[in-house]
């Protein structure tokens, strides 16, 4: 069973930037899925919502989703919860996820965010399983997890405690080909992303109905490396034609967990050098920048996301 | 470059010495009487689909129609029953062969007969001189058989077949009656043995479980065997987890629950606790605690440990074409490989791991188990396997108890006694006991990390 951490009393949620720029793609490609016949607005969104319902509050005003869970392992701050809660709608459930999986109604499409701030255990991944299971076809699950090395005795990071940790994890989704090399900080979230695709393919042995169709494989990190895996499950007799929803417009999208995943980087900027290389954004086209001294890294990694890149300003209420 | 043939052939020897290896003399028996009850079945008298084997838990009229008698001593064997007959063409082309052809569909109406070995597995294992008489509404028949001779000429398929009687006068009822003498020298210790019709009866009141209620009384050596009562509970103001699907013209019904504790004591008995797997009616596993239905496999369930005794799950599987479901020649076990099966495995683990869960909080802490243990078997009320099959789609809801449980774990280790005054001097706290420096250091660490 996994214990809460209670990480929004760590993290200030709101200015997670790279998980804001997260979110606003995950979005973009909701919108893009209605060419494949997927009515999200009537999708119901079951997440974690901490006290912030950063998502709650986007996914409904982007995608019109109102009907909504979000569950909380410990009724530690469960007034301040209900407090927060950012709309009437949306259902507080105070238990373990895996509780409310097994509850998931059968009659509904699911967008289903399994948004854990830790790294993966027995318990969850038994919840990324029974989610595969109870999802109905044309759901979409999506995974975060913690990708930071584990340490050892001395408390430092360590890829061999890393690599045992997750080997005896996985056992039998491990690919015994892994060595301490897959589990370096660098490669550890593909790794996981593989052994965690391994599991989700076991999940689906024998199923005669549904597919999982790889979307979503992001790495980030606003302080801690974090991942997220994700895509949706589509009827495995009838072949759905994903070019349909515009693939090659987001670069982001990920349709086989084998491939790369998408970094996300966020380029330190001020406001007004990113008012002036907006102004220079034409299409596809590579922008270069002479006016000032701007690492042209930079400006691909601000090109690639500035679409999502919230703006953030001090405001007074 | 030639081609020529290779030799493929049966040997008698194989099917009398070797397969009956496989199988236990209790599991033999069974396979005969699953012979009478799909008896019942071809002539339309008995269903074992979900629907009727909750209507048949439900019955008013107790009394039995239908009988399977069997007798054992050292000298003889017998089985008789008045469930139907084996009809003479049936008996005649398909019967008796090893395994089923694909003509014998028109007979295939039986739902405990799979694959066509049972009952010749059956007698080999038993004996010597076989004699089956039967009775249908139509027409009866007469076998009279004996292995040794049989055995000795095996030159040619046709040495295979076995001379059958059509229409003898017979002194049954509609019903079959096998009686084999000259037991084999194995068969007559394990009947000697003192323990072996007790065991017998134990399996047979387990394995037809389900099905003893449709009106059927076994007998062994004239005593009734009484059908094994599970002991299904009813959360008061809460839902056992069940979930039902179909796969391939299966029909599957999951559910997970909680076991009704022992009255005295309030206690679960872990031989109880477990999975049932039950094919068209008949258990195949009782109360199992193994990998085989998920147990210790890495994301379905974990290793089964005693907190989970109060856990009793039920899988059904239904099937009009019994070698559709996963079950296993001595349908002792289940067939791992089967795509059904895991899937089944899968779901299984969905639909009992709220209950599970559930039972790993309550037992946090090994001290107080005893008092949690009586505290939450209260919510349980005692009901029929009726009522519980009937709800075949339902989420969990955990019974609600006002206490709240210990979410505290003892943590202990060893230090260094130096150090410990060391502790108490820096703090500038010489009274503070060696406990409270383990929880402060604890404390400090969570501050000191920002963890809390």
């Amino acid at each position: 069973m996994s214990s809460p951490t209670d990480s929004f009393l760590k993290v200030y949620y709101e200015l997670r930037t790279s998980k804001q720029i997260e979110r606003r793609m995950l979005i973009h490609s909701f919108h893009e899925l209605r060419n494949l016949g997927c009515n999200i607005a009537n999708y119901q969104y079951c997440g974690m919502g901490s006290i912030f319902f950063t998502d709650y509050i986007l996914f409904h005003k982007y995608l019109g989703i109102d009907d909504m869970i979000s569950v909380e392992y410990s009724a530690k701050a469960k007034k301040r919860t209900n407090f927060n809660k950012p709309f009437k709608f949306i259902k507080l459930k105070f238990e373990d996820i895996s509780n409310t999986i097994s509850t998931l109604s059968k009659k509904k499409k699911h967008i289903l965010w399994l948004d854990y701030d830790s790294y993966p255990d027995e318990s969850k991944l038994s919840s990324i399983r029974d989610s595969i299971n109870r999802l109905t076809t044309f759901s979409i699950l999506l995974i975060t997890f913690d990708a930071e090395l584990l340490k050892n005795n001395k408390n430092l990071p360590d890829p061999e405690v890393t690599y045992k940790f997750y080997k005896d994890l996985y056992d039998i989704f491990f690919d015994h080909k892994f060595t301490k090399e897959d589990f370096t900080k660098a490669k550890l979230p593909k790794t996981i992303i593989k052994l965690t695709s391994n599991l989700i393919t076991n999940s689906l042995s024998g199923n005669n109905e549904k597919i999982f169709q790889p979307l979503y494989s992001f790495v980030y990190a606003d302080g801690h490396q974090m991942l997220t895996m994700g895509g949706i499950l589509l009827p495995k007799n009838d072949p759905i034609d994903l070019n349909k929803m515009n693939i090659q417009s987001m670069h982001f999208i990920r349709t086989s967990f084998a491939a790369d995943p998408y970094h996300i980087h966020v380029p330190i900027i001020t406001k007004k050098e990113r008012t002036y290389i907006d102004s220079l954004i034409n299409k596809k086209e590579k922008i270069n920048v002479d006016k000032f001294e701007i690492d042209s890294k930079m400006i691909a990694d601000y090109q690639e996301i500035y679409r999502y890149y919230p703006n953030y300003f001090e405001a007074i209420h | 470059m030639k081609n020529e043939i290779a030799n493929a052939f049966p040997r008698k020897k194989f099917f009398i010495e070797m397969f009956t290896r496989d199988i236990s003399l209790e599991d033999c028996l069974m396979d005969l009487v699953d012979n009478s009850i799909d008896g019942l079945v071809r002539s339309k008298l008995i269903k074992l689909d979900y629907k009727n084997i909750i209507s048949n838990f439900e019955k008013k009229d107790k009394s039995d129609k239908y009988f399977i008698d069997i007798e054992i001593t050292e000298k003889q064997f017998r089985i008789l029953d008045n469930c139907g007959g084996i009809d003479y063409e049936y008996a005649k082309t398909e019967a008796l062969n090893f395994g089923h052809s694909d003509d014998s569909k028109k007979f295939k109406e039986s739902r405990l007969g799979v694959y066509g070995i049972g009952l010749k597995r059956a007698l080999f294992k038993i004996g010597n001189d076989i004699s089956i008489q039967s009775k249908t509404k139509s027409n009866s028949l007469r076998i009279n058989f004996n292995v040794k001779n049989w055995i000795e000429k095996d030159s040619d398929i046709t040495d295979w077949m076995i001379p059958i009687e059509k229409n003898p006068t017979l002194d049954i009822q509609e019903g079959t009656e096998i009686i084999v003498k000259k037991l084999n020298p194995d068969i007559i210790e394990r009947i000697k043995d003192g323990a072996f019709i007790e065991s017998l009866r134990q399996s047979i009141s387990k394995t037809f479980l389900f099905i003893l209620p449709s009106g059927i009384s076994i007998r062994i050596n004239g005593d009734p065997v009484i059908g094994f009562t599970l002991p299904v509970s009813e959360i008061e103001g809460g839902d056992n987890s069940a979930e039902s699907f179909t796969y391939n013209k299966v029909k599957i019904e999951i559910q997970a629950m909680f076991a009704l504790p022992e009255k005295e004591e309030s206690k679960w008995k872990m031989d109880i606790s477990g999975w049932y797997i039950v094919c068209n009616g008949r258990v195949v596993l009782f109360s199992d605690k193994t990998e085989l239905t998920g147990w210790g496999i890495k994301s379905l369930l974990p290793s089964y440990q005693p907190k989970f005794r109060a856990f009793l799950g039920i899988v059904m599987f239904y099937s009009e074409e019994p070698e559709n479901l996963p079950w296993t020649t001595t349908k002792r076990s289940l067939n791992k490989d089967s795509s059904l099966y895991i899937q089944t495995k899968a779901k299984m683990a969905s639909v009992a791991r709220p209950v599970i869960q559930y039972l790993s909080k309550r037992y946090n802490k090994q001290e107080e188990e005893e008092e949690v243990d009586i505290d939450f078997s209260k919510k349980l009320k005692k009901t029929n396997l009726s009522k519980t099959l009937a709800k075949n789609n339902s989420s969990f809801k955990a019974p609600t108890i006002k206490k709240e449980t210990d979410t505290k774990i003892l943590v202990q280790f060893k230090a260094e006694k130096e150090d410990l005054e060391l502790v108490k001097k820096h703090l500038r706290k010489p009274t503070m006991n060696f406990n409270s420096i383990g929880e402060y250091a604890f404390d400090y660490l969570l501050k000191q990390e920002g963890l809390k």
